[in-house]
């Protein structure tokens, strides 16, 4: 899978959003660090899973990545071209390749439109597919692909007659229609209810092999990426403090964030009820970021010189790597 | 693992327990048919299954606090030897701060935006006349609020200063403000990060272990289930599917719906296994199948099971579901009550 050229790039990734001054005698400019220093890439149907705690920049990397927030510095490349400052037609041309699917599908459904218009609704807004049978076809086959079989049972239909599993698949659908290359889901599962949940979760990891799609998968939730992702990314105040394989990760996490998340992970066996490490507070605001190592003041195992160390990104084991002074 | 007594005396009895509710111009839906439990001392009982089972509506039912179409068509709901369904509303008000409190689905959404959280767990506390003395409820409120592990110079900000994590904290401070037996807590950590819902659930661990307190946990996530509590009740489309001691339900349920709902749940522990959804949708109040409510969706089901709902069985000591497929031991009913009420114990 090294070998291939990857579908997306990012290298040394940041945005940061300004944060207005409260007072006209503030000095500097401060700045949310929203994404900091982040890259990885993401071949070709594969699986990679964005994990962390609310606040710590998933979304905000994702939005980057499809060009609707402009990056404050680095590069993206999208199959080998820099497409970092794409704009216009080009721009257009490259967003279609990259489709998102978001959270609640109660709410990014239009309730007057029918199921078929809704999917169709991006080929007319890319002005793909002129021809009305064409269109057609590829708004059947997105519904099938998407689980909602036979389409004819649902073109015609509205959302509120849609359960909630059946309502996420239209929103998996409007994304698939575009025939994308690669498929953003920003915790596409974490409202479902557990059936339906594993019912999605089988879906999106059936479309790697249906449509060889690569998938992006952003959650806080380890536990519903540990079956199907190929690796795992876990992210930390805007950066990536570890990466590997899922299993290496799941086994052997090195980093002790990843150790934190895991051993709070609930497990569906009592008798497996562990020790587990809570972190105190919450994600400190990344406006003023702590010095040195940025987890220090929430780590169990700190030592001094992770106040002053910012630690570097290295390649513990083959394709494990981690940022921790301790490891 | 934390283990409860076996005899610690019981707190709650549930009995026969049915909510309809009526809708203008059709049958009245039976949302909870026949439910039984028993809650004892220190027992934290988990309530699961998927949206639209029941759940809040019998955390509703139990508090008397069901929306004006609801209607309790039987049963009991015996607490500390008084059925609470026999109480006046004024004897109810009190029961629901002073015995039962309740922390709402939602709910830390509910806080009032124009208040100060000091001044709201303040307000539940005089309402209910739990203390008078004005220092004194001051000092029950930075009690409370050191309880659920929130600093006392909090307490004059506004919910808006609170984190998500924070706002559940007061919540919980708020159901505990007049010192209640029992807590039932609607999906308290549902809209939370991973993190903080390690918190609270280890706030709610420490409470039950300091106060004593018993805890009715309703909630769809069954990894959280496994973690807190020490019995389970799984119920589907309002009936009871089953219930035992939590080692039971996780590692030999005998419900085809409890099995079909582990396996389709993902497990850290288990990475790169498959995932088994269960096929179809819950059952819709108003289009109840004809015997068993889980046939459409039942693997194992067979001829019987489309026309007879099946009874609640009593499978072993301390363990039923209702499903035709299970051995029964006994029927069950009310007069000769054997529930679980120790974790850990096969
Ligand atoms: N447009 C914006 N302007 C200023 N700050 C922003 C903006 N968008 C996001 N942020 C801040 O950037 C940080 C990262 O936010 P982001 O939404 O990417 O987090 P997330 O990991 O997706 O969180 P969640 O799990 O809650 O969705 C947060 O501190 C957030 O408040
Ligand atoms: N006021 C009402 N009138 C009519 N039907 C109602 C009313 N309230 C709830 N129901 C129905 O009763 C059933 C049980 O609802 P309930 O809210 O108790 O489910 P739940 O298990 O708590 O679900 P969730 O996990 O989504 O919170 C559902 O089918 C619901 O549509
Ligand atoms: S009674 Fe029949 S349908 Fe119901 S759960 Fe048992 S086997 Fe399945
Ligand atoms: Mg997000
Ligand atoms: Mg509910």
């Amino acid at each position: 899978m090294s070998e291939q050229q990857p579908i997306i790039e990012l290298k040394n990734l940041r945005k940061l959003f300004p944060v207005n001054k409260t007072s006209l005698w503030e000095q500097e400019e401060k700045f949310v660090h929203a994404v900091d220093d982040v890259s990885f890439v993401l071949h070709p149907g594969e699986v990679l899973a964005l994990v962390g705690e609310s606040g710590c920049g998933k979304s905000t990397l994702a939005l980057t990545l499809m060009n609707l927030e402009t990056p404050t510095e680095g590069q993206i490349f999208f199959e080998g071209r820099d497409v970092t400052h794409l704009s216009g037609k080009p721009l257009q041309e490259m967003r279609r390749h990259i489709q998102m699917v978001f959270q609640d599908p109660y709410e990014s459904l239009n309730p007057t439109m029918t199921i078929g218009d809704i999917v169709a609704e991006p080929l007319v807004v890319h002005r793909l597919e002129p021809n009305k049978q064409a269109r057609q076809d590829r708004v059947v086959r997105a519904l099938e692909d998407a689980g909602l079989k036979p389409a004819s049972n649902f073109m015609h239909r509205y959302p509120h007659e849609l359960s909630g599993g059946q309502r996420q698949r239209v929103v998996i659908a409007g994304a698939l229609v575009l025939e994308p290359k690669v498929l953003l889901a920003d915790e596409p599962v974490s409202m479902l209810d557990v059936s339906i949940r594993a019912e999605i979760l089988n879906l999106l990891a059936s479309l790697r092999e249906t449509r060889g799609i690569s998938v992006l998968f952003i959650t806080h939730d380890l536990g519903t990426v540990a079956y199907f992702a190929d690796r795992i990314a876990v992210m930390y105040l805007g950066r990536i403090v570890e990466m590997g394989g899922t299993l290496s990760v799941l086994e052997r996490p090195l980093h002790p964030y990843t150790k934190a998340l895991l051993s709070v992970m609930p497990v569906p066996n009592p008798r497996l009820r562990r020790e587990r490490i809570i972190l105190q507070g919450e994600t400190p605001n990344p406006i003023d970021l702590p010095s040195g190592c940025r987890f220090h003041p929430r780590c169990p195992i700190a030592q001094p010189h992770c106040q002053q160390t910012d630690p570097a990104w290295r390649e513990i084991e083959p394709a494990h790597w981690a940022a921790c002074l301790e490891v | 693992m934390r283990t409860i007594k076996r005899d610690a005396p019981i707190l709650l009895e549930v009995n026969n327990l049915s909510t309809d509710f009526l809708v203008a111009g059709q049958e009245p839906a039976h949302a909870l048919v026949d439910i039984n439990f028993r809650l004892r001392e220190g027992e934290v009982l988990g309530i699961v299954g998927e949206s639209g089972c029941g759940k809040t509506t019998l955390m509703l039912s139990l508090m008397r606090l069901l929306p004006a179409n609801g209607r309790i068509t039987s049963g009991q709901i015996n607490f500390m030897n008084n059925d609470l369904l026999d109480l006046s509303e004024r004897e109810m008000g009190d029961v629901r701060w002073k015995n039962i409190a309740m922390i709402f689905q939602g709910a830390m959404n509910a806080l009032n935006p124009v208040h100060t959280v000091g001044r709201q767990i303040a307000e539940a506390i005089i309402q209910h006349n739990y203390i008078t003395d004005k220092k004194a409820v001051t000092d029950r409120v930075v009690e409370l609020l050191e309880l659920v592990g929130i600093g006392a110079e909090r307490k004059d900000q506004y919910p808006h200063q609170y984190s998500g994590g924070m706002r559940q904290r007061a919540m919980i401070a708020m159901a505990l403000a007049c010192n209640p037996q029992v807590v039932i807590a609607d999906e308290p950590t549902t809209a939370l990060d991973v993190m903080i819902q390690a918190q609270i659930l280890e706030l709610l661990g420490t409470l039950r272990d300091k106060l004593g307190l018993s805890i009715l946990f309703v909630t769809h996530d069954l990894g959280v289930v496994a973690e807190m509590c020490d019995t389970v009740l799984v119920m589907y489309g309002g009936v009871t599917a089953e219930y035992a001691n939590v080692d039971t339900i996780f590692n030999a349920p005998q419900h085809p719906y409890t099995q079909e709902l582990l396996r389709a749940f993902p497990d850290l522990t288990k990475p790169m296994e498959k995932l088994i959804s269960i096929p179809g949708y819950p059952p819709r109040l108003n289009a109840l199948p004809a015997g068993c409510r889980f046939a459409p969706r039942c693997p194992h089901a067979f001829g019987r099971c489309h026309v007879e709902a099946p009874p609640l069985h009593g499978v072993q000591d301390r363990h039923f579901a209702s499903c035709h497929l299970v051995e029964p031991e006994s029927n069950i009913s009310p007069e000769t009550p054997e529930f679980p009420g120790k974790s850990n114990e096969l």
